[in-house]
């Protein structure tokens, strides 16, 4: 389980832009984090450098698996994502794109009506060419994967957007749970309801 | 380098799905062989053709069909893929997808050959078996030039530039082969060593490389 990811250190850059600068933080398990700030702040790529999917350009992130370090590949494996450029595939059914996702890491599943109550998504639209889905759905959906993979960690960005009043309800319950069983939860967000449920805030200055 | 089975099948089985209900790669590649076969063949009429040219003739089909492979990270999902795939199951999952999708090819693609240029085949196994370890290096190939292509962000014909050096060793050694299971020539059996060796580095160097792209 993962128990900490550490920034030491860390400056970046981002379109000849400083976003970053000498910044240190520990980011425990069991918490749920909000980055906030103004568009362009650098919510995203804080979100990508905690999650090793971009390099800083000086510092190190470190992330601890049951207290030993563990590189960027073994971290990968563990950490699960909702964020708006994450596409799914819209020629396959939600079944299908679900069975991928958790296929890749290596689970299988064969019933998935659990999930699909959990997100409340009608249990009919299984079968249904994602292409028909609205953005909502497609959010729930790709909701429904992250819980179905169940990560040690999650990162979020803006994952109540296109969502509506029912939907929000139903993610913050359950970021609520996930961070509550020792998950460590990344949730970068502009949302005051989202911002609420979180244990540390992390606000990101305007550059 | 760990490869997972369970990563695999589900890789190999989305890009089927997909495919069949685009058919973009396939289509592609098959509408191009129809149209260099027609064309060469109603030019040429009944003239001889010798083996070496004929041989020559069906590898420039297939390389130009391959660059249809360009397509392979053309894929709408890939940052959710980045995120939740493993690097060697998606390599491999694309490489054997693109294997199979030129294999279908040449199902319909060798026989018409044959037929249209009225070839007889003194080798039989000889033919197939080269033709199988040509396409399983440009499967390789393919699907590492097209990681490669899409992460650039001039892309035009990037992948025919990259992909034609780094196969031009398989095709000689093809074209060579192709010819002597034409003519019933003595077959260079160190040709075909040379080309299973050149493939196998080829695939082992792509799915090292992959790791750096991916991660």
């Amino acid at each position: 389980m993962i128990n900490k990811i550490v920034f030491e250190n860390v400056s970046h850059s981002f379109a000849n832009k400083k976003i970053f600068e000498n910044f240190s933080i520990e980011l425990d398990a069991g918490k749920i984090i909000a980055i906030t700030g103004a568009n362009g702040s650098g919510k995203s790529t804080f979100l990508k450098l905690a999650g090793q999917f971009i390099k800083p350009d000086t510092g190190k992130i470190i992330a601890f698996d049951d207290g030993k370090i563990i590189d960027k590949i073994n971290l990968r494996k563990k950490i699960s994502a909702v964020a708006p450029n994450m596409n799914l595939y819209s020629e396959l059914t939600a079944f299908e794109n679900i069975k991928f996702f958790v296929g890749l890491r290596d689970i299988v599943l064969n019933d998935t009506d659990e999930f699909f109550k959990r997100v409340e998504l009608d249990i009919e639209t299984k079968n249904k060419s994602v292409k028909n889905f609205s953005t909502g759905m497609i959010q729930r959906l790709k909701f429904l994967i992250l819980l179905a993979i169940d990560s040690d960690v999650w990162i979020l960005d803006e994952p109540c957007s296109n969502l509506d009043d029912s939907g929000k309800n139903i993610f913050l319950k359950e970021i609520k749970n996930s961070a509550q069983i020792g998950k460590l939860i990344l949730m970068a967000t502009n949302e005051r309801d989202e911002a609420k449920i979180a244990n540390e805030i992390i606000s990101l200055p305007i550059h | 380098m760990k490869l997972s089975a369970c990563q695999f099948i589900s890789v190999i089985r989305k890009e089927f799905l997909i495919n069949c209900r685009q058919r973009a790669i396939f289509v592609s590649m098959l509408m191009f062989s129809l149209t260099a076969l027609a064309c060469i063949s109603l030019a040429i009429g009944g003239t001889f053709l010798e083996s070496k040219l004929l041989s020559a003739l069906l590898w420039i089909i297939i390389f130009f069909a391959s660059t249809a492979l360009d397509k392979t990270f053309d894929d709408e999902a890939i940052t959710t893929l980045k995120i939740y795939g493993d690097s060697q199951s998606i390599f491999f999952g694309k490489m054997i997808f693109s294997l199979i999708s030129m294999t279908a090819l040449m199902i319909f693609l060798l026989p018409t050959f044959l037929i249209l240029f009225d070839c007889e085949v003194k080798s039989p196994p000889i033919l197939l078996i080269t033709i199988f370890f040509g396409i399983c290096g440009i499967s390789g190939a393919g699907t590492l030039i097209s990681a490669i292509s899409a992460t650039a962000s001039i892309r035009s014909g990037l992948f025919s530039i990259l992909l034609f050096p780094i196969i031009l060793p398989i095709f000689l050694l093809a074209i060579d082969l192709t010819s002597a299971a034409l003519l019933n020539f003595e077959i260079p059996i160190s040709s075909l060593i040379t080309m299973i060796i050149y493939d196998s580095i080829l695939i082992l160097a792509g799915s090292i490389l992959f790791d750096y792209l991916w991660y």
